[in-house]
């Protein structure tokens, strides 16, 4: 890790927050990890010495990053920026060792069948490891007294699996009220409900299903005492076309017919198609902006056949304010609307 | 209005080849990862068999409520609940949908095989019981594989069709009955109910043999308040693990029977398509009856010529700023058609025998009857 500490912008800050650790969750396939890697990305730009963490059984968010293989312990996937991927098995053998503080015997218990039945049986465990951790992480200093991170970016399962891990600190802390998991159960929970240090960030997509979903998972966290540090909606076309055009290119079809060359009525129907999704999202980012009661960060969509770093450099750009500023005025059509639209798709990267 | 196109020849003996295989099912369980539309496929799966006659279930334990939503129903709950079918359905069809809560459905699981209300609510009473009872967390797949079990011995449906887990979680669905089962009959379940157990750590301590220095380690661990109670949880759930071991075997004699059918849902992106492919890999491993891959929300195929700017500001109403606006857009558009035709072919071509199909993307999301309805003609003629 770099010695120099870096100096933090706030003016810079993605999402508006200043850096902490998040969740990032959502629906299967909204773009978690992608969102994921994309905030890590911003928060150092930023200026925040930042981890971006993966779970067991999830996709690699640092893959978008790096081509690095990343394991239990930070590997540096740029300056200020590293990744860690926590596993059931390690993370059990380190809390054992610093219970036991006896390397060898820890190590003989860790697979061990009984232990292993044990740490699956019983319930909540294995999330309970996973958070000890990440509030480990939270908390580690460095030689000099200082947190070793300022922001901690946890690539988290889909809604359904990632509420119960959340959830799970408090669950236990009342089923265990006395013992050594009871005192670790009690910080963890602390940690996870304190919102200066700890948030979830929601990730949608501009449909029906994954809006309603979220607006639902709101509810239930806010239910549990959890705060919501932000929502992304992810996967926003940019209008090229206009209402008006898109009316016309629709006469231009119906009018037609069949006798139409292939390549040009391909063409039109493609103007048809973007601009009626186009419709819709924004009709769905609005129920999703009423559902919450403010607005919230705008991904646009990427044109491009597989996500690369570069693109995910882009969207971290875009989550900066600045790029935010852009992405608003455009998805308001601002005056030179589509034109501007050719371009953020053109570019796929702000300034 | 749609600028959807209809289903292409290409894949026109594939579609055939699905109702075909479709109709020698009883169980079809829908596999793949979130967000691919998974469920809309089974719901419209289920819906079109519906419509040609069978009497059929579509159970869902996906914890989100999109099942019910896609099928148009206020709710779905513990208990299957009819569908009314559109119009033109074929004479004898029924559609039901259900939708698994796992809390309500281990409680009622105690109380089908609990006889006495004394054992219950023993059993209810257990703090490990409610967590597990209220977590989603593995209980799901036990729950749905227990449910399944119930519905096929029923003999009230011609075809059940599973709405599974996302796939990071397909394997576990595979492995939970082998899971289940070695956990009930294995040693550390026996372990669990020995009498010294819940003691506490003094107790744990005074066990003799191999166990006895684990279980010490374990409770200065975990605390010997965790054990005990697990092992209470153990015990009151005792009654109830033969019941339990039964049901398990029934649901691994199902997964291997050549009238279950696996069917996996992926979109063309390159992760979902390749856990498809690892998919396919362990279910020929196991050799259970693989149906095929449905790839849903592909890029239509961009015809083999473009249209110039140029050529499209000949047009009345097309402007030059229109016309590359146009062709932009055109231009992205074949390169996902492009990468989604090559990405349909390595599927085909890693998977074998089993068939391909593809379901274009649509303008407008699936989230009716209708909608549902819209795609059977690219699933099943």
């Amino acid at each position: 890790m770099a010695a120099r500490t870096p100096e933090l912008d706030p003016a810079a800050l993605p999402l508006g927050l200043a850096p902490r650790t998040v969740f990032v969750t959502g629906k299967g396939g909204v773009g978690k990890s992608t969102v994921a890697a994309a905030l890590a990305l911003a928060w150092r730009d930023a200026g925040a010495r930042t981890l971006l963490v993966e779970l067991e059984g999830q996709a690699s968010a640092a893959a978008l990053l790096s081509p690095k293989k990343i394991g239990y312990e930070p590997v540096p996937l740029g300056e200020h920026l590293c990744g860690i991927r926590i596993t059931m098995a390690e993370a059990l053998r380190e809390y054992v060792r610093l219970r036991l503080k006896v390397k060898l015997v820890a190590d003989r218990l860790v697979g061990n069948p009984i232990i292993d039945q044990f740490a699956q049986a019983a319930p909540g465990f294995r999330d309970l490891l996973i958070l000890g951790k990440l509030w480990w992480l939270a908390t580690e200093k460095d030689s000099r007294g200082h947190r070793k991170w300022d922001a901690i970016v946890v690539d988290s399962p889909a809604t359904g699996h990632g509420l119960g891990l959340l959830g799970m600190a408090g669950t236990i802390a009342r089923m265990f009220p006395v013992g050594p998991i009871a005192a670790q159960a009690k910080a963890v929970d602390e940690y996870v409900r304190d919102a200066a240090r700890v948030g979830i960030v929601l990730v949608a997509l501009p449909e029906e299903l994954p809006v309603t979903e979220t607006l639902e998972l709101r509810e239930e966290l806010a239910s549990r005492g959890i705060d919501v540090a932000a929502e992304v909606l992810n996967g926003l076309l940019i209008d090229r076309f206009t209402g008006a055009e898109s009316k016309r290119v629709e006469g231009l079809l119906d009018d037609a017919g069949t006798s139409l060359d292939p390549g040009v009525r391909h063409a039109l129907e493609t103007v048809v198609w973007e601009h009626t999704r186009c419709s819709d999202q924004a009709a769905e980012r609005e129920r999703l902006e009423a559902g919450i009661g403010h607005g919230v960060c705008v991904l646009p969509h990427m044109f491009v056949p597989q996500l690369g770093r570069e693109h995910v450099a882009s969207l971290a750009r875009w989550l900066a304010p600045g790029g935010q500023d852009v992405l608003l005025a455009q998805l308001a059509g601002a005056t030179d609307g589509p034109a501007a639209a050719a371009a953020v798709h053109a570019a796929g990267g702000a300034s | 209005m749609s600028a959807t196109k209809p289903p292409r020849r290409r894949q026109g003996d594939g579609t055939r080849a699905l109702s075909k295989r479709l109709h020698r099912l009883d169980v079809l369980l829908v596999c793949g990862s979130g967000g691919v539309g998974k469920t809309s496929i089974a719901a419209a799966l289920a819906l079109d068999e519906a419509m040609n006659g069978r009497r059929v279930c579509v159970l869902t334990i996906d914890p989100a409520r999109r099942l019910a939503q896609a099928m148009g129903l206020d709710a779905l709950d513990d208990r299957e609940r009819e569908v009314t079918l559109p119009p033109g359905a074929a004479p004898g069809g029924s559609l039901h949908g259900l939708m698994l809560d796992p809390k309500t459905a281990l409680d009622r699981l105690v109380a089908e095989t609990v006889t006495t209300t004394e054992e219950q609510e023993r059993i209810y009473a257990n703090r490990v019981y409610q967590q597990v009872a209220s977590s989603s967390a593995g209980m799901q797949e036990y729950m749905a594989l227990a449910r399944l079990f119930e519905l096929d011995r029923g003999g009230r449906f011609d075809l059940i069709v599973v709405d599974t887990p996302p796939a990071a979680h397909a394997r576990e669905l595979l492995d939970s009955p082998q899971r289940i089962l070695r956990f009930l009959e294995g040693r550390s379940l026996r372990w669990f109910l020995k009498p010294g157990a819940r003691m506490g750590r003094v107790g744990l301590r005074a066990i003799g043999g191999s166990n006895g220095p684990i279980l010490g380690i374990l409770s200065k661990v975990t605390g010997a308040e965790m054990i005990r109670d697990t092992t209470e949880f153990f015990e009151a759930m005792q009654g109830i693990f033969g019941s339990i071991s039964d049901r398990i075997r029934v649901v691994e004699r199902m997964f291997a029977s050549p009238s279950t059918g696996f069917l996996s849902v992926t979109s063309p992106e390159r992760e979902s398509v390749d856990q498809a492919v690892t998919f396919w890999e362990l279910l020929e491993e196991r050799q259970y009856c693989y149906v095929g891959t449905v790839v849903n929300r592909v890029e239509p195929e961009a015809p083999p010529s473009m249209a110039t700017p140029d050529e499209l500001t000949g047009i009345d109403g097309i402007d030059e700023s229109l016309a590359a606006r146009i062709s932009a857009a055109q231009q992205d558009h074949a390169a996902l058609a492009g990468r989604d035709r090559s990405r349909l072919d390595e599927l085909a071509e890693a998977t074998g025998s089993a068939l391909t199909i593809s379901v274009p993307r649509l303008a407008r999301v699936v989230n009716d009857l209708d909608g549902l309805r819209a795609l059977a003609p690219y699933l099943a003629e």
